[in-house]
């Protein structure tokens, strides 16, 4: 009775893991990035629980699960991880393909957009911390262009660029932050 | 923790962005309506053409505003600091003059589609 229990690779035995890894070399990716688009989410909703004080001011938390994705495994990993987070996101709180809804996922898509290009073009150059704030300002500006051009054609809403271009610095610089931080400890517990 | 690209990068953007505050300060457009809030309630808004005086009463007492020559200012106002008889004339969309202690803001609007539409999430 012991020795089956030992060598079956079921659920919850010892073997399972090594199995799935041999069996699915992509496997591993698989899962991390599935575990980064949840983090993503789940920061993302629980960002929009925190009131702020002024409403373009978004730390755009959501964003440090791209990050990771981005820096651990790639441009495409990243798209997938934001994709993910944007989609199920809106259905959560309730704003799918709402004009909303557009505005976000067009930032988000433009943030990845230029941080996949800037981390592509000069992988040294940029740490994190300026990868994200390529990425928060590509962000913001992509919002205020599709604002202008969809919900509001006036020119008063370029009043708000000089604020979402400062804005954009301040919360991609929280933002890299807190991945710099996640990427310390991952690779600390790497190396252990 | 930072590299030397990324202090470059912050460093542009700072300036970019404080410029950019500057042009639109520069270029900020003439105000259209004067408008007088009390503790956040709406209590006048006049054209700011208008030539009048407002009195609001506020906890304090009564704040004096005029409105004359295409400006707004504060007259006269029961706070200690009176700092908002200090700010003096207001003109341009966006500038506003406040009184914490009186809870009264005057506030300059300018073309009637400014402000917010819409929040995105």
């Amino acid at each position: 009775m012991r020795s089956r229990t030992k060598n079956c690779p079921g659920p919850g035995g010892n073997l399972t893991f090594e199995f799935w890894n041999s069996a699915f070399p992509k496997g591993r990716r698989l899962v991390h990035l599935a575990l980064l688009a949840s983090v993503g989410l789940i920061l993302f909703v629980f960002e929009g629980l925190i009131p702020r004080p002024l409403p373009w001011l978004k730390i755009g938390l959501g964003n440090v699960a791209t990050l990771l994705a981005l820096f651990l495994y790639g441009s495409g990993g990243a798209f997938a991880v934001t994709g993910i987070r944007v989609f199920l996101g809106s259905l959560l709180i309730g704003t799918f393909l709402s004009p909303g809804f557009l505005l976000s996922s067009g930032g988000a898509m433009a943030s990845w957009t230029v941080m996949a290009l800037v981390h592509r073009a000069w992988p040294r150059g940029f740490s994190v911390v300026g990868i994200s704030i390529w990425g928060a300002w590509a962000h913001n500006a992509a919002q205020l262009i599709l604002a202008h051009l969809v919900l509001v054609r006036s020119r008063g809403i370029w009043a708000l660029l000089p604020v979402f271009l400062l804005s954009g610095v301040a919360t991609g610089f929280v933002t890299g932050v807190a991945a710099y931080w996640t990427l310390e400890r991952l690779k600390k517990g790497n190396e252990q | 923790m930072l590299t030397l690209s990324d202090k470059i990068l912050i460093g542009v953007l700072l300036l970019l962005s404080s410029l950019s505050f500057l042009a639109l300060a520069a270029f900020r457009g003439p105000g259209q309506t004067v408008v007088v809030e009390q503790d956040g309630k709406v209590m006048a808004r006049r054209s700011i053409a208008d030539e009048d005086t407002l009195r609001i009463e506020g906890p304090l007492g009564v704040t004096t505003i005029e409105i004359a020559e295409g400006k707004a200012r504060v007259l006269d106002a029961p706070c200690p600091h009176q700092l908002c008889v200090k700010t003096g004339a207001i003109l341009k969309a966006g500038a506003m003059v406040v009184c914490v202690p009186n809870r009264v803001v005057v506030r300059i609007e300018g073309h009637p589609k400014d402000g917010v539409d819409a929040v995105t999430r």
